[in-house]
């Protein structure tokens, strides 16, 4: 599903060029359950960017289904975030200005999702989620562990083949975080295919792979299984 | 889609309350400022636009060239010329004559004698109304104007004689000597029409007046001809054909060396460019107009300006959201719309200030500007066509820029959260803040030179007294007692402990002199050296009633038998006479006409115009009984009692000179009337100065917030480590001064050449001061302090660990 061939990142600065990410190969197949680990400042989260597509490269080929994202214009890639990607950050980053019903509503609006179908993927995914009550309040009338549940659903929604989470539970509880993890494990089971980033020993448990980053450069990769 | 678009812009302009209403404020303001303005543009622009085939109709003027090149030029024409043009010009369809009196105009109803004196009387020629096409509502002025004793009245005329009664058929007596029948009606002439008339009477009436050798002077103006060409006519070539026609008719001009050119003066340029001798009102300037309309596009710029900041300023905060939206999979194009619709949102909301806004201004615009009411705005075509371009060129440009930054946000930065605005984005908005500035610093500027002019033409010493002076119309009715009745008149009121002086002239302070006469000259020298004076026609106490002084000689005596053949000279005159001072120009004579007068007394320049004006050479000639037509009684008195005097007057002058209204007004009122047009442009400008001011303040506190916002956390850790808020605020408006002070540097010299030249239209300037450039500074700076102030202050006494936790 996804395969980086020698990508690299810097960030040119008045001639001065920082180094974020050097030699990446990584390849990801469908169903797989990655974690990304490593000290911060690492470049986990510009990785995570990279591969949903919201940062472009410096350098090297990104595949993904097969595709040169390498080589796509924007609306090419955005076409691929509505299709295929769901994203979950550690900021719960809903939309301050829509009650928890629009936010789901947004992705399947920009998707041009027909109402109808709509309507009932929003009623299903609020069922399962099970903030059917919650529907019309906005973000700042929520906690925080039902905010990212929120950010959660609206990530998988689109019913996307990859979910990329970045740290998706630093800012809750240890009950709330341990809940997440199991929604994107039976996830996961279903077939989704997850990349987190995690600073969690426990956390990183959930996946079967674990690649480790360092300065930039893929340190190790420890395989369960 | 759009749904959940307008839901976010909506609940978007509810949250940031504040910057909506900073933004639809700063906008309305703007557009209001500008619509008022092009209103002004538009009515100075319309004159006389609604006549039918208007770019082929002229106005046939006058120029008269002495020998030595010295021209006068006259708005009017002279008789004879009209009918030989009528005859031998094909390219000429229509051409007709027009000539303005004021007279005692009565009738009687129902037995009872109603009078006035009206001052918009036209002898006309039918043809007159062929060229220029006004309303008439009963009556054909082509037929009927051609033949004698008829006459049309306005209606509103009409309804000040008749009331609700016909007027067809009534008789109208013009100074007791003419008794003219109603024939018809016209309604009343527009305002924005140069010419205006209230009661027309036949052409051919004038020979019982002025008899008939007026038709053949062609030293004489003062009938206005207009004139219909074919369409395609060569006007320089035909005016070349005026210059034939002028040497054969006039073969007299060779021997004065002078020459007379007659000038076609297109009906659209007339009430904007026409400054000359005998115009029949004071006309625009296209100057001015233009000028307003350099505001208005500065002022609309500045208001987008300013929604630019703020919406750009705000942008940091909607970084957020534009970053996430497009990670859940929003397109370019999907948030460009989005925003779009944001700004389609803000701007319609002013629109509909706008029209709230204009809709309260404008009674006080009306007043401020002197355009009537009822020539409204919200039935023109240009308005809709000036509110639908703002609105749209107001969503492009002012959305243009905040869009593109917002959809352009690299989501990923925004969401590691780095700031998604860079550096170049702040100096943009300071560029945009001194801009501003420098907007605001010109208008507040100009608006001080305007009035500090204005007040300085008003502290001049005018040269003569104007308390307590009343004038009255000398009456037109005369009979053959007049010269003793005058005398009665003037014993009579004398006598009247409450009347101090008395006299009588045929022009008083206040305008231009209406009476000139050509080819004057000093006794002896060539009949070429003849030059254009001023003639004011005075009485032995007229120098003495209104103070003017004298530099030299004597003033008339009724012990000098000869002064009926003597002249009094200005120094103004002196020196255009050609005298190298007002002594040597004592008992000189002077060739006027053929007889021969002696200059007995030089009279000290006073400003028979406002300080505008430069002081023109007059000529004063005896004439103690003064004259019928502009004639003036001046009466000068006490200060107890005014209005009782003015009573007592009016009883003796009925009783005297029956038959003529009694018309008067006082001296310092007429002679300020002068000031009209330069006060109603002070007071324009300062109208458009205070909203540029409002709109500035608008943007600065935007800029303030943001820049507080941008510090909240430096404020936060500071107020930790103890700092006090009066710190943190000489921080933030250091800032703003350095941007005003480059700002006041930059407009400087703008200024100086900009009110230089607007000062070259004045004869008397004031000199330019660092008053007219400080305190615009200093009220800036005000504003400027006062509202980063209250933003920072706001900020800075918000709980620092509220602020901390923010980032
Ligand atoms: N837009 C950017 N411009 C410059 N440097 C950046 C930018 N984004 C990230 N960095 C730098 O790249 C490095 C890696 O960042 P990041 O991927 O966020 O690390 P992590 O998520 O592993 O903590 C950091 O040193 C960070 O300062
Ligand atoms: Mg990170």
């Amino acid at each position: 599903m996804i395969r980086l061939k020698d990508v690299e990142k810097y960030y040119s600065n008045k001639f001065v060029k920082t180094w974020v990410l050097r030699n990446i190969d990584m390849e990801v197949k469908e169903g797989d359950f990655v974690t990304i680990m490593g000290p911060s400042g690492a470049g986990k989260s510009t990785l995570l960017h990279i591969l949903g597509m919201l940062d472009d490269m410096s350098g090297g080929e990104y595949y993904f289904l097969d595709e040169p994202v390498h080589q796509l214009n924007e609306r090419k890639r955005t076409g691929f975030h509505q299709q295929y990607i769901g994203f979950v950050f550690q900021a719960y980053h809903l939309i301050d200005e829509l009650t928890v019903y629009e936010n789901l509503e947004t992705p399947l609006l920009y998707k041009k999702v027909k109402t109808s179908e709509r309507k009932s993927l929003i009623a299903e995914t609020l069922d399962r989620f099970n903030i059917v009550a919650k529907k019309d309040l906005f973000p700042n009338q929520l906690s925080g562990g039902q905010q990212q549940l929120v950010a959660v659903a609206r990530a998988l929604i689109i019913n996307p083949k990859l979910i990329l989470a970045d740290e998706p539970t630093g800012n809750l509880n240890s009950k709330q975080g341990l809940e997440i993890m199991d929604m994107l494990k039976a996830l996961n089971d279903e077939g989704t295919t997850i990349i987190q980033v995690t600073h969690d020993e426990k956390k990183a448990a959930y996946g079967d792979r674990i690649i480790h980053l360092l300065d930039g450069y893929i340190d190790k990769i420890d395989e369960r299984n | 889609m759009l749904k959940n678009y307008l839901k976010t812009a909506y609940r978007n302009l509810l949250k940031t309350k504040v910057f909506s209403l900073l933004n639809i404020f700063g906008l309305a303001f703007g557009i209001t400022a500008c619509v008022l303005i092009l209103h002004y543009v538009n009515f100075e622009k319309s004159y006389d636009r609604f006549h039918k085939d208007g770019e082929r109709i002229y106005r046939l003027r006058y120029d008269r060239f002495d020998s030595e090149g010295g021209a006068v030029r006259f708005a009017s024409c002279c008789p004879p010329a009209a009918p030989l043009i009528r005859e031998g010009y094909p390219e000429v369809e229509k051409i007709g004559r027009m000539l303005h009196v004021q007279a005692g105009v009565s009738t009687l109803l129902d037995g009872r004698e109603i009078k006035f004196l009206e001052e918009r009387i036209f002898f006309a020629e039918p043809d007159v109304f062929d060229i220029l096409k006004f309303h008439f509502i009963e009556g054909d002025p082509l037929i009927e104007l051609a033949e004698p004793n008829k006459a049309f009245v306005s209606s509103s005329v009409a309804r000040k004689y008749f009331g609700s009664q016909d007027p067809i058929g009534k008789v109208l007596s013009i100074d007791k000597k003419t008794d003219y029948r109603i024939v018809g009606l016209f309604e009343d002439v527009p305002s924005n029409s140069h010419l205006k008339f209230d009661i027309l009477i036949p052409w051919k009436n004038l020979e019982n007046q002025y008899g008939p050798q007026y038709y053949e002077e062609w030293g004489h103006t003062g009938s206005y001809t207009y004139l219909r060409v074919k369409p395609q006519t060569d006007i320089a070539a035909f005016e070349n054909k005026l210059d034939d026609l002028v040497t054969s008719q006039c073969p007299w001009l060779k021997e004065y060396k002078m020459t007379i050119d007659l000038v076609m003066q297109p009906l659209y340029d007339i009430h904007l460019t026409s400054h000359y001798l005998q115009e029949y009102e004071v006309n625009g300037n296209r100057d001015n107009v233009n000028f307003l309309f350099i505001i208005a596009f500065f002022i609309i710029l500045m208001a987008w300006v300013n929604y630019i900041n703020l919406s750009t300023s705000r942008a940091i905060t909607r970084a957020q959201e534009t970053g996430l939206r497009k990670v859940i999979g929003a397109s370019r194009a999907q948030l460009i719309i989005q925003f779009f619709l944001e700004t389609v949102l803000i701007n319609f909301f002013a629109i509909l200030c706008t029209m709230l806004l204009i809709k309260l201004l404008t009674p006080l615009f009306s007043q401020i500007s002197g355009i009537p009411l009822t020539v409204g705005m919200w039935s023109r075509a240009w308005f809709w066509e000036a509110i639908a371009g703002f609105f749209l060129a107001g969503v492009f440009l002012s959305g243009l820029y905040p869009v593109l930054v917002l959809s352009s946000f690299k989501p990923s930065r925004v969401l590691k959260g780095r700031p998604g605005i860079s550096q170049r984005g702040i100096n943009l908005r300071k560029v945009l803040v001194i801009f501003q500035f420098v907007i605001s610093l010109a208008l507040l500027s100009g608006t001080l030179t305007v009035y500090k002019q204005l007040s300085f033409m008003r502290r001049q010493d005018p040269g003569f007294s104007m308390d307590q002076t009343l004038v009255i119309k000398a009456p037109r009715v005369r009979d053959e007692l007049f010269s003793e009745k005058m005398v009665t008149f003037k014993e009579t009121l004398l006598n009247n402990p409450n009347i101090a002086e008395f006299c009588t002239v045929t022009e008083v302070p206040g305008r231009q002199i209406y009476w000139d006469n050509g080819a004057i000259r000093r006794a002896g020298e060539d009949i070429s050296k003849g030059k254009n004076y001023m003639i004011v026609g005075v009485d032995y106490d007229f120098i003495d009633v209104l103070d003017i002084e004298m530099v030299c000689g004597r003033n008339f005596s009724k012990q000098y038998s000869t002064d009926p053949k003597a002249l009094m000279l200005n120094e103004t005159g002196v020196k255009w006479m050609g005298f190298d001072s007002p002594e040597s120009a004592l008992n000189q004579q002077v060739d006027y006409w053929g007889e021969i007068y002696t200059i007995i007394g030089v009279v000290k320049d006073y400003h028979q115009q406002s300080p505008k004006q430069a002081f023109e050479p007059q000529i004063f000639r005896l004439m103690p009984e003064g004259r019928d037509i502009r004639g003036h009684f001046v009466a000068v008195l006490n200060a107890q009692n005014i209005k009782e005097s003015v009573q007592q007057i009016n009883r003796q002058y009925e009783q005297f000179f029956p038959g003529n209204p009694f018309d008067y007004f006082f001296l310092d009122d007429y002679f300020n009337q002068q000031y009209k047009f330069d006060e109603l442009f002070g007071r324009i400008f300062s109208l458009f100065a205070g909203l540029a001011i409002i709109i500035t303040a608008l943007g600065i506190f935007g800029l303030a917030s943001f820049s507080a916002v941008q510090r909240t956390k430096e404020i936060g850790i500071r107020k930790v480590l103890g700092a006090d808020v009066k710190r943190i605020l000489l921080l933030l408006i250091q800032d703003f001064v350095f941007l005003l002070a480059l700002a006041g540097l930059f407009v400087l010299p703008v200024l100086i050449f900009g009110i230089n030249r607007w000062l070259e239209s004045f004869a008397k300037r004031m000199d330019l001061d660092a008053f007219i450039f400080v305190v615009p500074m200093i009220i800036v700076l005000c504003v400027t302090l006062f509202t980063v102030s209250y933003q920072t202050i706001k900020s800075a006494t918000a709980n620092p660990v509220d602020s901390i936790r923010y980032e």
